[in-house]
């Protein structure tokens, strides 16, 4: 993928967004799906390509969210700077987190991480003079920006869509190079044999480290995305729950693909908007979507296409989806 | 030239002795031939030297450098390389590219870099990529580069994961057992690779083998092992008429 | 002593007793089929709400609410592992940890939609009986969670440890193959752990709603917490489940004492983070396989 093309795909959706005149709430929805799909990208470097099931992607997104809304609302800081910082934030705490969980076995990774997201949001509502509490806080509005002449206003719904869509852009473009290097190989391989992975050179703290902070530091920023388009964050939006979602939206996508997460966060946003009716029973929907996944596709909607070969050809070079298999000894 | 020095090298599991105050050099060049009985304590010492475990007691060294506290992947950065008796490739990523794992350690373009394909990541990429395919066509496989290694017949997944170590140039190749489940063709096909990679390359190799006559036939010099303890070092002729090593191995019943 | 702290005592048992049988719940399914059930949490909402159903609605006396909430939850064990766990059998921890996740969802907007989204409160079987023994009152609710408590750990580690059928099931977690060749019927003994674990869950939840008040959201949290006890007792370990579920009820209790409720999770949470890595096998340490 040329990131030219993937830019150019961006601004497309943008043009037809506005050329279509949508309205206020279909912009809006396609904004969450765009942030959404980033925190799919960050959950599929942690867990689809290292195997690392660490379930604190909510608290990152938080600390993201909290660390730019402070900056910006409190502090004055320029959002574009905020949302940076939110980022590093996020990053850091993703590179605290991986260091004490590294030994640690799949089942008491998976607690521990659970149990910072749920400590985090209780000193988020502890915290009270800096977040807000449970009342919440009302984080600043991008406000207009005028460069070389021309004024460009963030505020719009489809500058902020094209903002989401060209940082898209950028992390697959990022991610996809990264995926197809000796760093995403080592990701691989560490997910699939730790031992040989250490023997043939690869250093285990600092790859499973790597992906911690990848991983983190897009939640972050899908998060202050989300806070400064909503205008308003509160330690009930960074719950389980929203984990548990994207967890969902990876693995019914395709765990071990760019485009199979894309596809996952696209059809998790776009499907409860379409079924309506059914809002009060979104949480079963999810359950019963998730089992029939894993029942009849392992490795989600696109490793299911990957196997017809007409969208093998379209998904190539390839998005190592296989199933291992264990050499047969004759 | 002493490429490998085994000092005293003793490990204890618990109350159990697996390895008990072992020395041995391995002299730079060719192939040293590692014997013993099964359970004689052979691939604890593979792993005691490619740093999977640490040792109770005593020193390993590599071209004179204390390498004992070293973890694996760093043991691999300063030569050391690995086959395992169970092939170890990784499986979602090509034979070309599991060969090109083996110099993970060699290279160094940053993140940016690779994600920006900088001028120093597309060399190293291409010296990668060459040196992989040149071990894959000294092992006669590179017609399967592209494909995935549980795809190919189980004797060439043992040829790639040679081919991994010699494409990292280690100084030091430990192959564990890299004949077991291929037929007498293959054997011969291996007994042959393994000589001349030592001629071509250079390549130091300290193999442990269970097929005495694939042993015999390209090592140079031969330590036997029993009970974790180190019966004799030797030429190839040495150790086959060593009385003790024939009573190590007939008395622990075991055929050759 | 200070009462105080007596009290403290009295009420951190009986919260840890708690946390113990949930506990219970993880460990006699790690024991059989090695795998973490995250739905487990909802058990105990679950039965809170059976229990109220039985108990209130229907008007049935308290034995009779123990009774009928036992055949339900084990029918719904049954259930519960011929859909959730045995079309994933033999997956990694990630698919089952996933498949069991689901089911919380689900059986959480399940249980929304009979019971609405309102806390219920319960009725007392022991109301007002309230007494007071050297200063430090005691609830006989308490009590009655602590004998529960105690009989549910007895009669299972009787069951796992000194019945040939509890042997049968540990061996299969431990070596399914080898315990599939000897003639082990796996699958059924899978399902009976699900009965067993589920029904514990569910008793559990009758016992301790008139405690709390019953909520939807009680699952998360005890799983959780639960899940720690777990850890901290010995990953497997049945005496180890119980015990970890008393610390981890202690400390919130005292934490709450000391500091304020709000900083309760946070302390247990700290607890934990330093148990695993001071000691990362448990007070207890079980060798069950690592084969999730």
């Amino acid at each position: 993928m040329r990131l030219l093309q993937l830019v150019a795909l961006a601004f497309l959706i943008c043009g037809l967004v506005n050329l279509l005149g949508l309205s206020a709430y279909t912009g809006s929805i396609l904004i969450f799906a765009s942030i959404n799909i980033l925190l799919c990208l960050g959950f599929y470097v942690i867990f689809g390509l290292t195997g690392i099931l660490s379930l604190a992607h909510a608290a990152f997104m938080a600390i993201g969210a909290y660390t730019s809304g402070i900056l910006s609302s409190t502090y004055g800081w320029p959002i574009p700077a905020s949302v940076l910082a939110g980022t590093a934030a996020a990053a850091l705490a993703g590179a605290l987190l991986g260091i004490p969980t590294l030994r640690l076995k799949s089942h008491y990774l998976v607690l521990v991480t659970i149990a910072f997201g749920e400590v985090l949001r209780q000193m988020l509502i502890n915290f009270e003079g800096l977040t807000g509490g449970l009342t919440g806080l009302a984080v600043a509005m991008p406000s207009p920006v005028e460069w070389f002449g021309v004024t460009i206003n963030p505020g719009n719904r489809t500058v902020y869509l094209l903002i989401c869509l060209l940082s898209i852009a950028v992390v697959v473009f990022a991610l996809d190079r990264l995926r197809r290097s000796r760093v995403g190989h080592s990701f691989e391989a560490v997910r699939d044999d730790e031992l040989a992975a250490s023997v043939v050179g690869i250093d285990l703290t600092y790859t499973k480290i790597l992906a911690f902070v990848i991983s983190a530091a897009l939640a972050g920023y899908g998060g202050a995305l989300s806070a400064h388009f909503v205008g308003f964050i509160s330690p009930d939006y960074f719950t389980f729950d929203i984990t548990v979602l994207v967890l969902a939206m990876v693995v019914i996508g395709g765990k071990r693909s760019i485009v199979g997460v894309i596809i996952g966060a696209l059809l998790l946003t776009f499907l409860p908007e379409a079924l309506r009716s059914l809002q009060d029973w979104y949480p079963t929907f999810y359950g019963v979507l998730l089992l029939l996944t894993l029942w009849l596709a392992p490795y989600g909607i696109v490793g299911r296409l990957e196997q017809i070969s007409f969208f093998r050809k379209l998904l190539a070079p390839r998005t190592a989806v296989i199933e291992p298999v264990e050499a047969a000894r004759p | 030239m002493t490429l490998l020095a085994i000092k005293n090298l003793t490990k204890r599991f618990g109350g159990l002795t697996a390895v008990e105050s072992l020395t041995i050099d391995v002299e730079s060049g060719g192939v040293h031939g590692l014997i013993g009985p099964n359970g004689s304590g052979k691939s604890t010492v593979l792993n005691l030297i490619s740093g999977i475990y640490r040792p109770t007691e005593g020193s390993i060294a590599l071209s004179g450098a204390e390498i004992t506290g070293l973890k694996p992947n760093q043991r691999a950065r300063v030569g050391v390389g690995r086959t395992f008796q169970n092939i170890r490739l990784f499986p979602t990523l090509t034979v070309l590219q599991n060969v090109m794992m083996g110099r993970v350690t060699q290279q160094h373009g940053s993140l940016m870099g690779i994600v920006l394909n900088s001028p120093l990541v597309r060399r190293e990429v291409k010296e990668t990529t060459d040196r992989a395919r040149e071990a894959l066509r000294f092992m006669g496989i590179e017609t399967f580069a592209d494909e995935f290694h549980r795809n190919l017949p189980y004797g060439h997944q043992r040829l790639v994961e040679i081919a991994r170590v010699l494409a990292s140039g280690a100084k030091l190749m430990l192959l564990d057992e890299p004949a077991a489940g291929l037929n007498s063709s293959e054997k011969k096909n291996l007994g042959h690779l393994l000589t001349r990679m030592c001629d071509v390359f250079g390549s130091t190799v300290l193999l442990v083998e269970h097929d005495m006559r694939l042993l015999m036939s390209v090592s140079r010099t031969v330590s036997a092992v029993n009970f974790g303890k180190l019966i004799v070092t030797g030429s190839t002729a040495n150790v086959q008429s060593d009385p003790d090593v024939i009573k190590a191995y007939l008395g622990a019943g075991s055929s050759k | 002593m200070d009462p105080i702290y007596l009290q403290l005592v009295v009420q951190g048992l009986a919260i840890g007793a708690i946390y113990g049988l949930v506990a219970l719940g993880f460990v006699l399914i790690i024991n059989a089929v090695n795998v973490v059930n995250f739905a487990q949490g909802e058990f105990l909402m679950l039965g809170g709400f059976v229990g109220l159903t039985f108990g209130v609605t229907l008007g049935m006396p308290y034995w009779a609410v123990l009774i009928c909430t036992v055949m339900v939850f084990a029918v719904l064990g049954i259930v519960f592992d011929k859909i959730i766990y045995q079309p994933l059998r033999g997956g990694d921890f990630a698919t089952h940890l996933i498949g069991t996740l689901a089911a919380a969802l689900i059986i959480r907007n399940v249980a929304q939609h009979i019971w609405g989204p309102e806390a219920r409160s319960y009725y007392e079987p022991f109301q007002q009986k309230i007494f007071e023994v050297d200063g430090v009152i005691i609830n006989p609710q308490h009590l009655l969670i602590l004998a529960m408590t105690v009989l549910l750990v007895g009669t299972l580690y009787y069951f796992l440890y000194r019945t040939g059928l509890g042997r049968l099931m540990r061996a299969t977690a431990q070596d399914r193959d080898t315990a599939r060749l000897l003639g082990v019927k796996v699958g059924s003994i899978a399902t009976m752990a699900f009965a067993m674990s589920l029904t514990i869950g569910g008793v559990a939840g009758v016992v301790v709603a008139p405690l709390f008040l019953v909520d939807l959201n009680v699952g998360f949290m005890a799983g959780l917490k639960a899940f720690i006890a777990t850890i901290i007792g010995g990953w497997g370990s049945i005496p180890g489940a119980l015990l970890g579920g008393i610390l981890v009820g202690l400390v919130e209790i005292f934490a709450t004492h000391f500091f304020t409720a709000s900083f309760k999770d946070p302390v247990a949470f700290g607890v934990l983070m330093l148990f695993l890595i001071v000691r990362p096998s448990g007070m207890f340490a079980e060798r069950v396989g690592d084969k999730a």
